[in-house]
């Protein structure tokens, strides 16, 4: 028996290295452990026929690449706040005829860019729109739902907008009806609502307390 | 020991459930002496704002109205305005027609309805025409306005402006103040 192997041994040398030369010489990963079953096979770059993304210093660890995963040094990420959304008016009285005019501040406090911007500010029915100042971006003001609104897209680290909307009281406000207006803020870190301001609605003149 | 902190308790539980309707029930002005002007304790009355403007038929020869919207005590975020006739039909006098002389340094007296008096100090007067309607909202809870009609115009027969007198709490019952707050 052992005279058997000993005459063979040579023979399983040479066959095994010929194995091995013509896997090498055809590419194919011959002797490569196989991935276990239930494991996607991630491909092995450098040693497939198929052409696949170009090695990298940093190859994506799986489990076909025989290596323990490397464990991913933790990026910082800042933390995000809300954008702010601030509503002044300039009178805190007005009387019906009275142009009022609502000034709006929106900043980015944060230290990166924030997408899909919007700002929407629904009239009070008390006043009619008359025009608006903005910085950039388009807005439209829709009559039926009196509707404003501002479309900015992305804001920049730490940008600061103002923006205002003149606006004329109408009959409708009848003294001593108070004139509340909220604006809303919508951005890629979600909704966003202002404080409200508050103009009270005055009679057009001071009581006649004197007859003759 | 337990009797002082309870004692304590029920005070400081006291005073937060019952100061807001304390402020409006028993600070609210209910009568106004200008001793100055011989004048002693003209009834408040409260003047409604009613189809967009105040009520002013309300008041007649003897009464002073408190302007709805304006403030409603001592202390509140606006300051009080109070309105009286200057004059009515028949060349009769009303409660404010001699507004007019009071001088820097008199004193009104304003009684809440519960009893407590307020002391002012008359500070100056001005002429305000008859729209400028902004112009007595005052964001001082300290102060007082006294307003009637000035300047007859025979032309128009109305009188086509406003005198306002303006009052400041004096240092006595502005301390009070802390407490209706």
């Amino acid at each position: 028996m052992t005279r058997t192997i000993k005459t063979l041994l040579p023979l399983i040398v040479v066959t095994l290295s010929a194995l091995v030369a013509m896997a090498v010489v055809a590419g194919q990963p011959a002797l490569m452990p196989q991935a276990p079953l239930g494991f996607t096979d991630t491909p092995t770059p450098g040693l497939t026929n198929t052409p696949t993304p170009e090695p990298t210093n940093t190859p994506t660890p799986g489990p076909g690449d025989g290596s323990p995963p490397s464990t991913p040094t933790p990026t910082p990420q800042p933390v995000l706040r809300d954008p702010y959304i601030i509503k002044q008016v300039n009178l805190e009285q007005a009387r019906v005829g009275d142009i009022v005019v609502f000034t709006i501040d929106v900043i980015n406090p944060n230290p990166v860019a924030i997408s899909n911007v919007v700002v929407g500010d629904a009239l009070s029915p008390l006043v009619d729109y008359l025009s608006a100042s903005v910085p950039r971006g388009s807005f439209s003001y829709d009559a039926s739902t009196r509707m404003w609104t501002l479309n900015l897209g992305a804001m920049g680290p730490e940008e600061r907008l103002t923006l205002t909307i003149t606006t004329r009281v109408n009959e409708r406000a009848q003294p001593p009806n108070t004139l509340l207006n909220t604006a809303v803020l919508t951005s890629s870190l979600g909704i966003t609502q202002s404080n409200t301001t508050n103009t009270l609605i005055v009679p057009g003149e001071l009581p006649g307390t004197g007859r003759r | 020991m337990i009797a002082k902190r309870l004692a304590v308790t029920f005070v400081l539980v006291g005073t937060i459930l019952f100061a807001s309707p304390v402020c409006a029930d028993t600070h609210a002005p209910a009568r106004l002496s200008i001793p100055s002007l011989r004048l002693f304790d003209v009834p408040v009355v409260t003047l409604p704002i009613q189809s967009g403007r105040w009520a002013e038929e309300r008041l007649g020869a003897r009464e002073v109205g408190l302007l709805e919207t304006t403030g409603r005590w001592p202390g509140d975020a606006w300051a009080m305005v109070l309105a009286g006739h200057v004059t009515l039909e028949d060349e009769q006098r009303g409660p404010f027609y001699g507004l007019g002389s009071l001088r820097p340094g008199q004193i009104l007296l304003l009684y809440d309805k519960g009893g407590q008096p307020w002391r002012y100090r008359v500070v100056g007067q001005r002429l305000l025409a008859a729209d400028a309607v902004k112009a007595i909202y005052r964001r001082d809870g300290r102060r007082l306005l006294l307003m009637t009609c000035a300047t007859w115009d025979d032309a128009q027969r109305r009188y086509t402006r406003r005198l306002v007198v303006e009052a400041v709490l004096e240092a006595q019952t502005d301390a009070r103040i802390q407490q209706v707050r």
